[in-house]
């Protein structure tokens, strides 16, 4: 079975291993995943038209950050209504939380019992959350 | 003006108000020269008088500026302490998200591999092959998670004064060699030309470990920092020292941070966020001096970072 026909999960995270490993426990419960280190060619993705049912975004990386890789993507109207959770290591959201606002959030580490669910929760229903995130 | 004319109360007046305003005209001159004895006596216990006033009025001065002094330092000393309690607050932070990170990969393996998945549409053989490199990402994290916490053991060493070296013959060629060899996977991983000149042996005492964990740093930190652009390094024997350089041409630091960066805690905790604790320069230096040598940076923005390692041989 696979919870979202057509459409991947997408992964955005700097760092190898855990996005490997968030990347290898989805694609065995079926999910088809995009993954990327880069936040810049993770949103060059999304607008050469890959359309995830739900992004997992990393916040600190070098490069673009995650704040800034969702700010481009609430910039664009089409890009804006796809889901977000937010995957973090840091303590708090601090800075440009604003563009954040009603964004889920996992922070590290969390177990697949907490993860699987939610993004099961948006391949149900792919993109029935986008209303609340575009402010 | 009441005292403008010569009566002796005028007089007396008149130096009342001058005093009163902190000057005096009055003199020993005067005084000496005054006719009427009872006057030279009111003008000589006016002069004391003033005298008096002004030497108070000085002391107060001066206590005015030591009590001002004392309040400067005592705010010196609340700012170096909210700044050491806000060093310490972000490095924390900084501790936290980066024992976060691989506890993360190794809650979401260990989950992966006790729980079956629902769906494994991979072979057998596979699987095993899956499993294998999902072993190798655990033993990556503890790896991690040791390094961080021999990290925090140095830094507690060093702060305590409780560094020691171990010291006997070495090669630095060789110990340079064998940290280049453990970065032979991250090198190919990003693709980087690692550039090494080292013609000669370069025998010395020193303690090799700790050694080989400066220029781990040096080299993992021109790997980050370098922007995929060629790494060199070089080592070799200049007049008496032994000297280690490891050039970068990557991002650099400013100029006004090249000051901070061998500082505990340096790295500041930013949305564009670069592994570490922002303490490896800072153990590298503690080291290099503890070894009787020095540590430097030569670094501009955009054109790279050279550090140089002299230790005496």
């Amino acid at each position: 079975m696979s919870a979202s026909p057509g459409l991947p999960l997408m992964i955005v995270d700097d760092d190898d291993d855990l996005r490997d490993a968030l990347a290898d426990v989805m694609i065995a419960q079926g999910y088809e995943v995009a993954a990327f280190a880069d936040a810049r060619v993770a949103l060059a993705a999304l607008e050469g038209g890959v359309t995830p049912f739900v992004i997992l975004l990393d916040l600190m990386m070098p490069g673009m950050s995650g704040w800034e890789f969702r700010a481009a993507q609430l910039e664009n109207p089409t890009l804006s209504l796809i889901p977000v959770v937010v995957v973090t290591a840091a303590g708090k959201l601090s800075d440009g939380a604003h563009t954040l606002s009603n964004v889920e959030v996992l922070y590290k580490p969390f177990t697949l019992e907490i993860l699987l669910p939610v993004v099961a929760r948006y391949a149900a229903e792919p993109q029935a959350h986008s209303g609340r995130l575009t402010d | 003006m009441p005292w403008e004319g010569d009566g002796p109360t005028d007089r007396i007046l008149m130096h009342l108000a001058e005093i009163g305003a902190g000057r005096c005209t009055i003199t020993d001159d005067t005084v000496i020269s005054e006719r009427d004895p009872e006057m030279s006596q009111v003008l000589l216990g006016l002069l004391v008088l003033y005298e008096d006033l002004s030497h108070a009025s000085r002391q107060r001065a001066e206590a005015e500026t030591a009590l001002r002094l004392v309040a400067e330092e005592r705010e010196c000393l609340l700012e170096d302490r909210r700044q050491a309690v806000a060093a310490r607050d972000e490095f924390l932070a900084v501790a936290a998200h980066e024992l976060r990170t691989p506890l993360a990969t190794l809650a979401l393996i260990v989950d992966h591999l006790i729980v079956p998945p629902l769906h494994q549409s991979t072979s057998e053989l596979g699987s095993v092959v899956v499993q294998q490199r999902q072993l190798a990402m655990l033993k990556r994290q503890v790896d991690r998670l040791t390094a961080l916490a021999a990290e925090m053991l140095d830094v507690s060493r060093i702060t305590s004064g409780r560094l020691q070296l171990s010291v006997g013959s070495v090669d630095l060629r060789d110990v340079v060699r064998e940290v280049l060899d453990r970065f032979d996977l991250e090198v190919e991983r990003r693709h980087v030309t690692l550039r090494v000149d080292a013609p000669d042996p370069v025998p010395g005492v020193w303690d090799a470990a700790r050694i080989d964990q400066v220029i781990t740093n040096l080299i993992s930190n021109a790997l980050m920092y370098g922007a995929g652009r060629p790494v060199e390094v070089s080592v070799r024997v200049e007049a008496a020292q032994a000297v280690v350089v490891v050039r970068d041409h990557g991002i650099g630091i400013p100029e006004d941070e090249q000051s901070k960066i061998f500082g505990p805690f340096a790295r500041v905790l930013t949305t564009t966020h670069h592994a570490g604790l922002g303490l490896g320069l800072w153990i590298a230096q503690q080291i290099v001096q503890a070894s009787g040598g020095r540590i430097t940076v030569d670094s501009r923005p955009e054109q790279g970072s050279t550090f140089t390692v002299e230790l005496p041989r």
